[in-house]
């Protein structure tokens, strides 16, 4: 049986795509696998504000929970749905599914954006586009009447399924207590040396500066010593983060 | 044309610059989104474009040229160029990385919100990109003033505006491949310029510089002297010049000697430190932590940067004093003609045509060229986007249209531009390596201590940040102002040669007494968590 893969987030672009991938797959009798990437990093304030441009009022509730929406919707439709949940950079993270659950072809969301935005968002769907092994379907934004989903998410839904819920991460006081020594350590063990060597380079230290050892004036042999202190900083400090 | 076959070069260059960036270009989603140049850059390639990235024309043209002339004391800018990296290493790429967030907008809305420290973000992040814009295009006015004799002003007004234009048009983007060739160019131009002076002049042992250095004395100190002799003289050679100006000045300092350019410890103590903390406050340069997959990678990739940084500021030190040796008699005359500018930044390609004619000197213009448009061109469209998302479409006018913002964006463009062309005519004679320190200097006194304080301190508050980032933004630039200005004291305070002890001082007091006189720490508990996982 074929297999398509299609990945889902909380915006309308990647619904539409959804349910294109679910009527493809009802005609070709072949099973969904629908994937959804929570990226590692919180968002800034206006990055939110932006992405919500596309989550309004009348998407709130696809919003909430586009997964179990489309696994409902993939039952209606009669097909096997399979959902995956993992994190990760999006387009890289949709790609390994792909290879690992061996899809035959990827069905992708467009935003659409345009000039500076498309510029500054760049585009997950021209990412998978460029390195994708298997071939590639992408629904621009729009494309695809959703109102049925809308409707869906807001009815029937709320009773069938529990929420997804968002946990917060925990501060970890042992790991950032850490942290914070081995930083601490070795920035002050640079910074130190930094120091050092920059007040004797002055001319109140001129003679210590200028004085010779094997022919090369102190001055020198400090600017040294801070990069060698440098080097071994990085050298421990990537060996022991 | 003064130097055609040079010039053709850096034409060629530039289109090969163009060409690359063309055909690699990938618009990849978001901040994280770096899968497609992810999985394929090496962790070498990917060391070589955070070099390539770091070293602009700063460090290849600047550090060099300001030793020539200088002495020692100029070496501590590249000190603490190679310095900032650890400290950046050390305390920030972990935390940033970990956020996901590398710029300092990013990581202070994710922590605090509201639109006052958004738009001081925006504000301190406009000023420090026109100001590191001027010392791009005084580089790039000088380079072609050499190559092509134009004059300074001409050549300022075109360079600026060409580099405008590429933003304007949606020119080009620094890519991994361009950064690291340019990484390469840069390394392998300065060893070239090691090794062939060792071997053309210094009897193939660099240390031979280091002592015929102690026996010279500085050109900024020696052309009073120096004129005499000259006028005597006109012919006089390199080795005879720097002998007879040693004869007349005994007890001058020499290139060796510490206090030339940076005159006394607190001077020192305010350079080094504004250097030191000011990529803190730059940290466009994390970007490439997050194009390689993994942390390792990610690590190995830091590790090769810095080597290579040691590496090349070691270098530096060696080439700037063989120039002063070598070009002793050009440099005093440049200084003496009022051209200290031109002295200052165009050592090194004047190097390159003394060792190696004119094919090596376009190959270093080249390089050059290629650091300071791809600074440049970096530096104008982070802070458009800026305009059009920050300021007009997050305060001005939300309702506004994509176009009507990408207009605002490019009418942003061309006036910050402008405004960077006017202060590149005035601050001419500046050496481009103590603009970008200058620059260096206000970023450590705003940014600096609230990035850092953003993701290792929970009692920081909104009100702190806002405190330190407006009264360090005020000393830092009185104090830039006031030393561009010739002035030597501002309210009984000396001027220094960097602005950085004055706002540092002043920005970590206000963040400290602020942040424990008021409360909001805004999401403190989950950036931290986040930062620290």
């Amino acid at each position: 049986m074929k297999k398509v893969l299609v990945a889902v987030d909380e915006y309308a672009a990647s619904i539409g795509a959804a349910k294109k991938a679910v009527e493809l797959a009802a005609k070709y009798n072949a099973s969904l696998i629908a994937v959804r990437i929570e990226e590692e990093s919180l968002l800034t304030q206006y990055e939110k504000e932006e992405e919500s441009l596309s989550v309004t009022e009348y998407m709130a509730k696809v919003s909430e929970r586009p997964l179990d929406l489309i696994a409902a919707y993939g039952k209606k439709q009669n097909i096997e749905v399979k959902v995956i949940k993992t994190t990760g950079t999006v387009a890289s993270s949709v790609l390994r599914v792909a290879e690992e659950q061996q899809a035959d072809f990827i069905v992708v969301g467009d935003s659409g954006r345009k000039g500076m935005e498309r510029l500054h968002f760049g585009s997950v769907a021209i990412s998978i586009i460029k390195s994708s092994t298997v071939p590639v379907i992408v629904v621009r934004n729009g494309m695809v009447d959703i109102s049925d989903l809308v409707m869906m998410a807001a009815g029937e839904l709320d009773e069938a399924l529990p929420k997804e819920e968002y946990t917060a991460p925990v501060f970890n006081e042992e790991r950032y207590n850490k942290n914070l020594s081995l930083s601490a350590k070795l920035c002050g063990l640079f910074i130190v040396t930094y120091f050092i060597a920059a007040f004797l380079t002055t001319s109140e230290f001129k003679s210590v500066a200028a004085f010779q050892i094997v022919g090369v004036p102190v001055a020198v042999i400090l600017g040294m010593l801070v990069f060698a202190v440098g080097l071994g900083v990085t050298q421990a400090y990537l060996k022991r983060s | 044309m003064e130097n055609p076959i040079a010039f053709t070069i850096v034409v060629i260059s530039i289109l090969v610059t163009f060409f690359i960036s063309w055909y690699s270009r990938r618009w990849t989603r978001t901040t994280t989104e770096f899968y497609v140049a992810g999985g394929q850059i090496p962790w070498r390639l990917n060391g070589l474009a955070m070099f390539g990235d770091y070293c602009s024309a700063a460090s290849f043209l600047g550090i060099a040229g300001a030793i020539a002339l200088a002495g020692i004391d100029r070496w501590w800018i590249a000190l603490g160029f190679f310095g900032a990296w650890i400290v950046v290493l050390v305390v920030l790429a972990g935390p940033l990385k970990n956020t996901g967030k590398f710029t300092v907008g990013d990581v202070l809305a994710t922590r605090f919100s509201g639109p006052i420290i958004k738009m001081l973000a925006m504000a301190i992040t406009i000023i420090i990109g026109t100001l590191y814009l001027v010392p791009q295009i005084v580089g790039a006015g000088h380079l072609f003033e050499l190559l092509l004799g134009w004059n300074y002003m001409t050549t300022v007004v075109v360079v600026g505006a060409l580099m405008g234009t590429l933003v304007v048009v949606g020119g080009m983007r620094g890519t991994t491949y361009n950064q690291a060739l340019q990484g390469v160019v840069l390394m392998l131009a300065m060893a070239a310029l090691l090794i062939m002076s060792s071997m053309m002049y210094f009897g193939s042992n660099p240390f031979n510089i280091l002592t015929a250095s102690e026996n010279t004395v500085s050109p900024v100190v020696a052309q009073e002297v120096a004129k005499g002799i000259i006028s005597a003289q006109p012919d006089i050679g390199s080795q005879a010049l720097i002998e007879a100006v040693r004869a007349g000045m005994t007890d001058a300092p020499t290139a060796m000697t510490p206090g030339v350019a940076v005159p006394g410890m607190l001077n020192q103590l305010s350079l080094v430190l504004g250097l030191l903390f000011g990529v803190l406050g730059l940290p466009h340069i994390l970007i490439r932590f997050y194009t390689v997959k993994d942390s390792k990678t990610a690590q190995k990739s830091a590790a090769a940067t810095i080597i290579g940084l040691a590496v090349f500021y070691a270098m530096v030190l060696f080439v700037g004093l063989a120039a002063m040796s070598l070009l002793y008699p050009d440099l005093i005359n440049l200084l003496l003609a009022g051209e200290r500018g031109k002295a200052t930044n165009m050592t090194v390609p004047m190097l390159g045509e003394l060792l190696g004619g004119e094919i090596f000197m376009g190959i270093i213009a080249a390089g050059a060229m290629a650091a300071m448009i791809s600074t440049s061109v970096g530096l104008l469209i982070s802070m458009t986007t800026s305009l059009a998302h920050d300021v007009y479409a997050g305060v001005l006018r939300p309702t506004s249209t994509e176009k009507e913002r990408l207009f605002f964006a490019k009418c942003g463009a061309a006036a910050l531009t402008g405004v960077a062309i006017v202060a590149s005519i005035w601050l001419k004679d500046q050496n481009v390596a103590v603009l970008v320190g200058m620059c260096f200097g206000i970023a450590s006194s705003t940014f600096a201590p609230v990035l850092v304080a953003a993701v290792w301190w929970k009692r920081l508050t909104k009100e702190g940040v806002i405190a330190a980032m407006s009264v360090g933004l005020t000393v830092s630039l009185i104090f830039t102002f006031a030393r561009f200005l010739k002035e030597t004291t501002v309210l009984g305070l000396p001027v220094l040669v960097n602005p950085a002890l004055y706002g540092v001082i002043a920005a970590l007091v206000s963040l400290i007494v602020v942040s424990y006189l008021s409360k909001n720490v805004g999401r403190a508990e989950e950036v931290l968590a986040i930062a620290h996982k």
